[in-house]
């Protein structure tokens, strides 16, 4: 994901110069053509990103429209305060960009997973959240968050994420979950390049005469209240999964909407990344085994779902 | 410049009087960078052009100080007077630490070292669009404890923001001891260290303060500090480098007496 955002950045940054790319000392191979084809729009701010937030708010307030970026843990947590007080409070058009998001950098350790910032920047007012599950994704909502001119936290995955969409063609829009697979019986909502976990489950669903609707929630603030009542209503038993602490997240918002609607009596069941420091998890792969983040676990989940 | 002492006397006044009315804390800390203030507003080195932002630009980076920007404000017809005795109270935007919905107010500050790095921002932005106007941020010693300030220190000079400027009311006292005490390092070699040119100055002499800012208008590469020596609780004995004043608001009888050593 992070080579198509070096890409999209370029072409973009050909027609909007107004664009500033402020990295936290990484990317190096990333940025070169970046850095060649455009070398007033890029700053190495160093290890430094309390600075580089404010920095960036600096450069809002100055016209331009720039974009943060580095380990997704370093630049939301580090920077909390940045965020609230010098770009969302003073409502100024930065991008903060987070790779390696959720466990993206599972093999690092804690130090570099970031599996709570979604649930801490939720309660930050101004800033739009946004997750693409893959490449594709990305390069249809970036224009659009350029566009919106709203401080914005963009979470990223690292590389090398499997497509969720494909063949299909996607045609997200901020603000607006987006249906990637129509089914009755059961409906998955989730976000980001987990996602693909649950679409390569399908066939072995069907098999079970499951048929699940699948929404992807890459807008996660503001969340999407009305579409999620009218899924709610829809269908009553619903599976969240993210790559996030099981507080704060999108079960969290989901189940808040339910409870304020009394009539409402679906089942809705998690799986999330728990909440416990994460260590020894290795890779990836191995990382969602132990959470439960895996396909067979979410498999589990949804045949138990289906039962009740 | 005597225009100016005059001009100081009477911000220093008011920002008594705004303490006392609101009863609002940061007296101290507000006194000690009048003069820093009057210079920089009501003299002919910078031009401030607020609600365009297109000229040179303030950040308060040391926010608790509000009463003395709003002051300046005030006699800088920025604000009215009016506007200016509604400071802290119910509703009104004049809270104690100030934010951008004021006019003349560029960012919001309020939580410590946050300025320097906004005008880093700012500055670099101007850069990019080869403009000359100059930015001038005001930090307290205290505020120099904070991290981010000297990330924003290595960050302004490797860029070469020589359009920057920061100022340190260095009145030696922070909101429960001795700055001195509580945090190490001699202030001048650090900002040399961090690439800075830096001036040692009376931050209480006007003069002082305004050949100083001359001068740092010149720079050509380097990002300026300007080491302003104050003294906490200045213009008023029996509040001059007493750290109750941190917190403490005048009486009715005292702000009387303030009237008569500053207004006469």
């Amino acid at each position: 994901m992070r080579n198509t955002f070096a890409k999209i950045l370029s072409k973009l940054t050909k027609k909007n110069n107004k664009i500033i790319l402020l990295s936290g000392d990484i990317g190096n191979k990333l940025f070169d053509n970046f850095k060649k084809d455009h070398p007033n729009n890029f700053y190495n701010c160093g290890v430094a990103e309390s600075n580089m937030t404010t920095v960036a708010a600096g450069l809002a307030f100055s016209g331009f429209q720039p974009i943060t970026y580095t380990i997704t843990s370093f630049n939301t947590l580090k920077t909390i305060e940045q965020i609230k007080l010098d770009i969302c409070y003073q409502d100024l058009p930065v991008i903060i960009v987070g790779v390696g998001s959720g466990l993206g950098y599972s093999n690092l350790g804690t130090t570099h997973h970031s599996i709570e910032d979604i649930g801490l920047l939720s309660n930050i007012p101004n800033l739009n959240i946004i997750v693409p599950t893959d490449k594709q994704e990305l390069e249809i909502l970036f224009p659009q968050i350029l566009k919106s001119k709203k401080p914005t936290f963009l979470r990223l995955g690292k590389k090398n994420e499997k497509p969720v969409y494909d063949s299909n063609k996607c045609n997200s829009k901020i603000g607006k979950a987006t249906q990637i697979l129509r089914g009755k019986n059961v409906c998955i909502l989730g976000y980001g390049n987990i996602l693909r976990n649950c679409i390569d489950l399908i066939s072995q669903l069907k098999k079970n005469k499951i048929n699940p609707s699948i929404y992807n929630f890459h807008t996660l603030k503001p969340i999407n209240k009305p579409q999620i009542i009218k899924i709610l209503e829809k269908y009553r038993k619903i599976l969240v999964v993210e790559e996030h602490n099981k507080f704060g997240g999108l079960f969290n918002r989901v189940s808040e909407i339910k409870t304020s609607k009394q009539n409402f009596k679906n089942i809705i069941i998690s799986v999330n990344a728990g909440d416990k420091f994460i260590i020894g998890g290795g890779d990836l792969k191995n990382t969602q085994k132990k959470l439960g983040l895996d396909k067979n676990s979410i498999l589990k989940k949804i045949k138990l779902l289906n039962s009740l | 410049m005597k225009n100016i002492t005059k001009i100081s006397n009477q911000i220093r006044f008011q920002t008594c009087k705004l303490s006392h009315q609101a009863k609002a804390a940061h007296l101290g800390s507000a006194l000690s960078c009048v003069d820093i203030l009057t210079v920089i507003f009501f003299s002919d080195l910078f031009k401030f052009d607020i609600r365009k932002n297109s000229l040179d630009k303030f950040i308060l980076s040391k926010g608790h100080a509000a009463a003395a920007l709003y002051s300046c404000l005030a006699f800088k017809k920025f604000i009215s007077f009016k506007k200016l005795n509604e400071y802290g109270k119910n509703n009104s935007v004049l809270e104690e630490h100030p934010n951008k919905k004021i006019n003349g107010v560029i960012c919001s500050t309020g939580s410590l070292g946050h300025g320097l790095s906004f005008g880093c921002g700012i500055t670099l932005g101007e850069k990019i669009k080869n403009l000359k106007n100059k930015n001038v941020v005001l930090l307290s010693d205290g505020e120099c404890n904070e991290g981010s300030i000297w990330e924003a220190a290595g960050f302004a000079s490797s860029k070469k923001l020589n359009n920057l400027i920061a100022l340190i009311d260095f009145n030696n006292w922070q909101a429960t001891g001795r700055s001195k005490e509580i945090f190490g390092g001699e202030m001048k070699k650090k900002w040399q260290a961090f690439g800075w040119n830096v001036m040692d100055i009376n931050g209480n002499n006007t003069k002082q303060i305004y050949n100083a800012l001359k001068k740092a208008k010149k720079s050509k590469k380097k990002p300026t500090a300007i080491i302003c020596n104050t003294i906490k609780g200045k213009g008023i004995k029996f509040m001059e480098d007493n750290n109750n004043w941190h917190y403490r608001v005048p009486t009715k009888n005292e702000l009387k007496v303030i009237e008569k050593i500053l207004m006469q």
